[in-house]
């Protein structure tokens, strides 16, 4: 009989050879995850809890560093780490995306299949480019997977032209609307707008 | 007069959060319209027309904030620009209601988001009532009731 994990992990990935990618390590798990600075320096974090105000859920997140994208995600994508990949919720990778790059179509189509159905793959990228860019990465993700996203965390403004939230609220919009597993309703009852 | 065949929510990952057929299509053709309209629209970019000929009718939609709303037409009765404002007072209704509202309030509220879609389209696919003063006060009127016949049932 084999037995379904759920899907309550959260794999965040840091780009140490970016410019900044890692440097945004502190601040994204303290703003994103409400992590205080220490736990922020760790690298396997349990039983945390993501709270809306519709649902609560525990979740565990997995913090990991990489020099080199590419080698990384290769890795990943390895029989090996098969298991890991069946538990992973999702995916955040914080790092440089240069539309400039030749080989950046695979990466993001590589980025948009690492995982299955049912998880979201969100690539927070730290350096500006112009929107139309933006938006062609996001074209190519979408075509492979409809739950890969990339997130531009330095943008200047709060929405887009659709209202849409930008950088980290739109971050925290993705995890928010995941179908967790073992989701708790605090209230045992959905509360109504008055 | 109206005749919308159908209207569909999806979200920006692809995801169906709500359906409402006004046409009798067989569950395979439900099926078909919501595999083909979904990546359709999802992949049509900001300067694209929003009206879309689909199969044996039009497809009009609109994008707000991380959700489609899309809706099916009948070309000789329906009016494109009049499904857009449509489209438009729906979602105006739906952020009076829940207060700028956003794809959580949809998914957990998923049966509000209906009625007012209900109070504003007839089971026929025709406009019942288009003033969103008008839709918002049914709504909290439904509201009240479930709440009375809640604490009735609590009481008892």
């Amino acid at each position: 009989m084999t037995y379904a994990l759920p899907l309550n992990k959260i794999l965040v990935a840091f780009s140490g050879n970016s410019h900044d990618g890692c440097s945004y390590r502190t601040t994204l798990l303290q703003d994103l995850f409400d992590l205080d600075a220490q736990d922020a320096q760790e690298n396997i974090l349990k039983d945390l809890c993501w709270r809306t105000r519709y649902y609560e859920c525990s979740f565990d997140l997995y913090i990991d560093e990489f020099e080199d994208f590419e080698e990384w995600l290769t890795e990943l994508c390895l029989q090996e780490f098969d298991e890991l990949r069946e538990v992973l919720a999702g995916i955040i990778v914080v790092a440089d995306y240069d539309p400039e790059h030749e080989g950046k179509d695979i990466i993001l189509q590589k980025f948009a299949n690492c995982l299955g159905q049912g998880s979201f793959n969100v690539w927070c990228n730290t350096k500006v480019i112009s929107e139309e860019k933006g938006l062609d990465a996001n074209y190519i993700l979408h075509e492979e997977n409809t739950e890969a996203e990339m997130v531009e965390i330095q943008c200047e403004k709060d929405i887009n032209e659709y209202g849409e939230k930008l950088g980290l609220k739109r971050l925290k919009e993705i995890i928010d609307i995941h179908e967790w597993d073992g989701v708790l309703m605090p209230s045992c009852q959905i509360k109504f707008p008055k | 007069m109206t005749h919308i065949k159908y209207f569909v929510l999806a979200s920006r990952q692809g995801k169906i959060r709500l359906t409402k057929w006004y046409y009798s299509y067989a569950a395979s053709e439900k099926e078909k319209i919501l595999k083909d309209l979904t990546p359709l629209v999802l992949s049509r970019k900001a300067k694209m027309c929003n009206i879309v000929e689909y199969s044996d009718h039009k497809v009009v939609y609109r994008r707000y904030a991380s959700l489609y709303f899309i809706c099916g037409i009948t070309p000789e009765y329906d009016n494109e620009l009049l499904t857009l404002e449509l489209i438009h007072r729906y979602v105006e209704t739906m952020d009076s209601y829940f207060g700028n509202v956003c794809e959580l309030d949809i998914i957990f509220n998923f049966s509000r988001a209906y009625e007012i879609l209900n109070e504003m389209i007839m089971c026929d696919g025709s406009i019942a009532e288009s003033g969103k003063a008008e839709v918002l006060q049914q709504v909290k009127t439904m509201d009240t009731m479930e709440s009375n016949d809640n604490l009735d049932r609590v009481l008892s």
